[in-house]
């Protein structure tokens, strides 16, 4: 049986009686990523209407973070542990910060891209860290491997835009500049010459590349298990994204839409390539 | 001042040896298994053996990078691997999986482990983290900036190593899978296909934004030398130049600078010589820049269009030998040139002969005006002994 978790929601009243278990924010400065974000004071008021709703939180601190950044995010830190919430990392800094902070709550390793076999995953549950949320460039085959060989929870991506790369650079703000044009907003999409397909560009804290289409792994619901399977509406329309949300809620597998590497293995070696 | 180790890249075992011969304290190369950068040709473990036996006779260090991420299936025979490693005395391996360390604890392997750059290592407490869980030492992120490294190192105390020269990933290293979306080649295993060198079209909605001016995020090349003694007082343990894939005349070039630097400024008699900079600049056809240590890379540390990747023909061939009787140089030769020509010969050692070319004598003695077809041996007149695997290039100094 698999669990949802739908990022931080524009109406969270629309969907707290949902059949799902929780729900991910992210914070002002150290997430990315999403929509909108809350305040500390924002997600204490969201952990009391989520706990009187059995709804768990998480929240997103899924950012790699700069040593000058250092002292206020212990301090965002220090605040985020005396909630009941679970916190979820990217940088292994909120780690080393909570375990000195003695924090007894869940917590949730954010890999990107980086979370493609079990043996990291159990590295970390070791560490004391029982969740997980894997890469998007595995087959379902693989996903399920490491489901069955882990001791530790697996978070999958069900849905939304998927993310291909982060740069630290200004990669908007640079070109305008060198085009000499303005930069009115942070989002746009760039075609590759090639295959003709779009993908996006956003910048924010950092530069962030998507792809262009949504992904979706509801055609393949059937074969996916035992899992918690997140629900992102980053950058995607809010009636699209709810009816999505009820097509998983209710097994309703009737999407034909981008599954990414579900069907597909990347290839390394020299003799594999096409 | 502690002195740092100049770490150099080795794509096979001749490079190895260039490396070691031209100033490199420590090389690191990859195995046949295991390790990013699937395109270089990479050592067998026999080659392994030898590469450290050649490096240890001369008090040097070999690190092996076992660095791809690894996928559930990737994990087979890497015990084995890692005990191969561990049997033929390489000085450290460098991953970026953290699960390598619990295995080789569990298993009873004596390696020690370098923390890989592909693990984006920005802040003490990261850093910390590593530390404590048995990582020997942290390979910071290129974008770490000299603050950043001295805090760091303030409260960690840590073997650090930073990336001094060499191209650079335009994203976080570990963190840009393009190539596999683009071309279902996997960044994270070694075959990076480089999107970040293609031109895009970039729109805002319908409205084609980009003209004749392609949309593109290529980074230009690193470049640190004029930041190595603050480096040094900062306390940096090795000094890590990028490049498996690049050829000995680069290596022999980059590390001879390095090496004169570093050197220099350990016996106290280093003054910048703004040759230095060029030599650096004409040998990688690229240009290079701080990027990220003083401030954030901007439009200027970035490619467009225009990139000036010129090929030049600097690099004019290999000494093979000294000829005392007659006095002549013995070499390979690399690419064109013709008596009169102005040449610099360079060796380990920071050794640099000028010569005006007075005459060129191929291999039946015959003399020839041009030195024109690569590969051939040919001689030319030298007072001053040069010695085995010195290099001709061009002398664009005088």
């Amino acid at each position: 049986m698999n669990k949802y978790y739908i990022t931080n929601p524009n109406n969270i009243d629309r969907y707290i009686n949902l059949d799902i278990s929780g729900f991910i924010f992210g914070i002002k400065k150290f997430s990315s990523e999403f929509n909108n974000y809350l305040s500390l004071k924002d997600i204490s008021l969201m952990c009391d209407k989520c706990k009187n709703n059995n709804k768990d939180i998480i929240i997103f601190l899924n950012r790699l973070y700069f040593e000058h950044e250092i002292d206020e995010l212990k301090e965002t830190i220090k605040e985020l542990s005396k909630l009941d919430i679970i916190i979820g990392f990217t940088d292994d800094a909120v780690l080393n910060i909570l375990d000195e902070l003695g924090f007894k709550g869940e917590k949730l390793l954010i890999s990107n891209h980086l979370g493609t076999n079990s043996y990291t995953l159990d590295f970390y549950l070791n560490k004391g860290v029982k969740n997980a949320y894997i890469s998007t460039e595995i087959t379902i085959d693989e996903i399920n491997e490491i489901n069955n060989h882990t001791g530790a929870n697996i978070f999958i991506k069900g849905y939304g835009y998927l993310n291909m790369a982060t740069s630290s650079r200004k990669l908007l703000t640079n070109y305008f500049k060198f085009i000499n044009k303005n930069k009115d907003k942070n989002s746009y999409t760039f075609k590759d010459f090639v295959t003709s397909k779009d993908y996006k560009i956003v910048e924010e804290y950092n530069s962030n590349f998507y792809t262009g289409d949504i992904y979706s792994s509801l055609k393949y619901l059937d074969q996916l298990d035992n899992l918690s399977i997140i629900l992102d509406n980053y950058m995607i329309d809010v009636e699209v994204f709810y009816k999505e949300v009820n097509n998983f809620i209710n097994h309703n597998i009737n999407s034909e839409g981008y599954t990414g590497f579900l069907d597909k293995k990347t290839v390394y070696k020299v003799e594999d390539y096409e | 001042m502690n002195r740092p180790e100049l770490l150099a890249p080795a794509g096979d075992l001749e490079r190895l040896k260039w490396a070691i011969d031209y100033g490199a304290d420590a090389v690191y190369l990859g195995g046949k298994e295991f390790s990013l950068r699937s395109n270089a040709k990479n050592f067998s473990i026999d080659e392994i053996k030898e590469g450290v036996k050649y490096a240890h006779d001369r008090n040097k260090k070999v690190y092996v990078t076992v660095n791809i991420l690894f996928h559930e299936d990737d994990i087979n025979g890497l015990i084995n691997y890692l005990k191969k490693l561990e049997d033929a005395k390489v000085d450290a391996i460098i991953s970026s999986d953290l699960f390598i360390l619990d295995l080789i604890k569990k298993e009873n392997i004596n390696l020690e482990v370098h923390l890989s750059t592909q693990k984006s290592s920005l802040n003490s407490e990261a850093v910390k983290f590593y530390l404590n869980s048995g990582v020997k030492r942290v390979v910071l992120a290129r974008e770490c900036s000299l603050s950043d490294m001295k805090s760091i190192k303030d409260k960690t105390n840590a073997d650090m190593e930073v990336f001094i020269h060499g191209a650079m990933c335009m994203g976080y290293s570990g963190r840009c899978t393009l190539s596999n979306y683009f071309t279902n080649r996997d960044s994270n295993r070694g075959a990076c296909a480089q999107i970040c060198r293609w031109v895009f079209d970039l729109y805002d909605g319908d409205n084609k934004i980009s003209d004749e001016t392609k949309f593109s995020f290529a980074p230009k090349d690193q470049q640190l030398l004029l930041y190595i003694k603050e480096l040094m007082e900062i306390g940096v343990n090795s000094f890590k130049i990028e490049g498996r894939m690049k050829s000995i005349y680069y290596l022999a070039t980059i590390l001879s600078v390095y090496r004169k630097v570093i050197d220099g400024i350990l016996d106290g008699t280093y003054k910048y010589d703004p040759l230095d900079e060029i030599i650096l600049r004409r040998c990688a056809n690229r240009e290079s820049l701080p990027q990220y240590v003083k401030e954030f890379p901007g439009v200027n540390e970035q490619y467009y269009i225009g990139r000036e990747e010129k090929t030049n023909q600097d690099f004019l061939g290999v000494v093979l030998g000294y000829d005392e009787e007659n006095k002549e140089i013995i070499f390979e030769e690399r690419n064109y040139f013709s008596v009169g020509d102005k040449i610099n010969i360079f060796g380990p050692g920071n050794r640099s002969i000028f010569l005006d070319v007075k005459y060129i004598k191929n291999e039946e003695g015959s003399l020839v005006e041009n030195a024109n077809h690569p590969r051939e041996i040919l001689r030319i007149p030298c007072d001053a002994k040069v010695n085995v695997n010195d290099l001709i290039r061009v002398d664009f100094i005088n």
